[in-house]
């Protein structure tokens, strides 16, 4: 049999029988929970999101009961600069929401819209996540270093780290060497997290296009 | 019920067909089925302020069925579904002849072909031209011509191996 006269049959077959679920079936199918990707990635952000409201929190209350000033600042800080992270992962779930009332388009423009899509909040999510390391570092650094210093007359974190005996140049060549290994691990461990939640998706996705385009 | 829900359900019931052919094509697993099932018709309804009525209603929900089958993937929980599995009717004829193995044989052979293929038989089973097809998948129709070429001797080599398989 060849795919017209397969065409043929079927068309017959579909004259025949004649398939009814009912109105009220559909109905309620209307106010299901989806499955699709955009709503997998969407609970992947909305997560992220409320991790991160938990972090602000904690930080926040760190900052007001810890002893020492350094770490103090440090925390108060930090709650503050994550505070910056709500508006992206609200960008995100506006955007998947745009995404997921518009599934008429045609099928190669969705798969690519939802590409671009999961590979931005990817690359965002790495950027993001490189960039405080240094941030982290050297401002835990020269807080540990001028204000505890300051105050005690040793400074706390480097005392902690490498001794009393040190200068500021080895301060500043610990530094240069430990946010790139420290950057290192933390491409890898994001990476690993971000290929576990999206990573099989996108390759899924990618596979797809690649055949609308063999 | 909202005048809109009633109109998009009654839209749903007319064309239902289509949803359930491409279920059919898309997935083997009767849970997979239902499951896809409710999943296009929950996309179609979230797209449905999209549709202005300037396409037929049949070439809109296509287009949202495709894009929900070529992007569904396999659900890993168990969920409670609204549409029991019973009601979905399978592929298969009561009657046993030749020409009921032949469909078998070809359901068989479409059903090893990769997500793009399948929309692209779908679609052509469906009668659309190739210049139609193409507006729907986002390629152009020499595209398409091409692939439905290289389709159809694939199937056509498949549905005799399966034919003679189960003969």
């Amino acid at each position: 049999m060849e795919l017209d006269d397969f065409k043929k049959n079927l068309n017959k077959k579909l004259e025949r029988r004649e398939f009814d679920l009912g109105t009220e079936k559909i109905r309620q199918s209307l106010h299901q929970q989806t499955n699709s990707v955009l709503y997998q990635l969407k609970k992947g952000i909305l997560f992220e999101l409320i991790t991160t409201i938990i972090a602000i929190l904690v930080l926040f209350t760190l900052s007001f009961i810890l002893n020492n000033k350094g770490l103090r600042i440090y925390f108060g800080t930090f709650g503050l600069i994550i505070i910056a992270l709500i508006p992206v992962f609200f960008k995100f779930i506006q955007m998947i929401n745009k995404q997921m009332h518009y599934t008429d388009m045609p099928v190669k423009e969705n798969l690519n819209g939802l590409i671009a899509g999961i590979k931005l909040y990817m690359k965002r999510y790495q950027q993001l996540s490189l960039l405080l390391i240094p941030v982290c570092i050297s401002y835990a650094f020269y807080l540990g270093y001028s204000i505890d210093s300051r105050r005690n007359s040793h400074s706390y974190i480097v005392n902690k780290i490498a001794g009393s005996h040190i200068n500021e140049w080895s301060i500043i060549l610990f530094i240069i060497i430990i946010i790139p290994a420290f950057a290192l691990v933390i491409f890898f461990v994001n990476k690993w997290y971000l290929n576990i939640i999206y990573g099989r998706y996108l390759t899924d996705l990618e596979k797809i296009v690649a055949k609308l385009e063999e | 019920m909202q005048e809109v829900e009633k109109t998009f359900i009654e839209l749903i019931q007319k064309h239902q067909n289509i949803i359930h052919k491409i279920c059919n094509v898309y997935e083997s697993d009767v849970v997979n089925k239902v499951d896809l099932y409710q999943e296009i018709i929950l996309q179609a309804w979230k797209s449905y302020h999209s549709f202005k009525g300037n396409a037929q209603f049949s070439t809109w929900l296509y287009k949202v069925a495709l894009n929900t089958a070529i992007t569904f993937f396999k659900r890993s929980k168990k969920q409670s579904f609204v549409i029991a599995a019973e009601t979905l009717p399978d592929n298969e004829d009561e009657t046993i002849d030749t020409v009921h193995e032949q469909t078998r044989a070809m359901y068989k052979a479409i059903a090893e072909l990769d997500k793009i293929d399948k929309a692209l038989v779908m679609l052509y089973l469906n009668s659309y031209s190739y210049g139609e097809i193409a507006e729907i998948m986002g390629i152009t129709a020499n595209y398409v011509a091409v692939k439905m070429n290289r389709i159809k001797t694939r199937l056509k080599e498949s549905a005799i191996k399966y034919f003679n398989h189960s003969s």
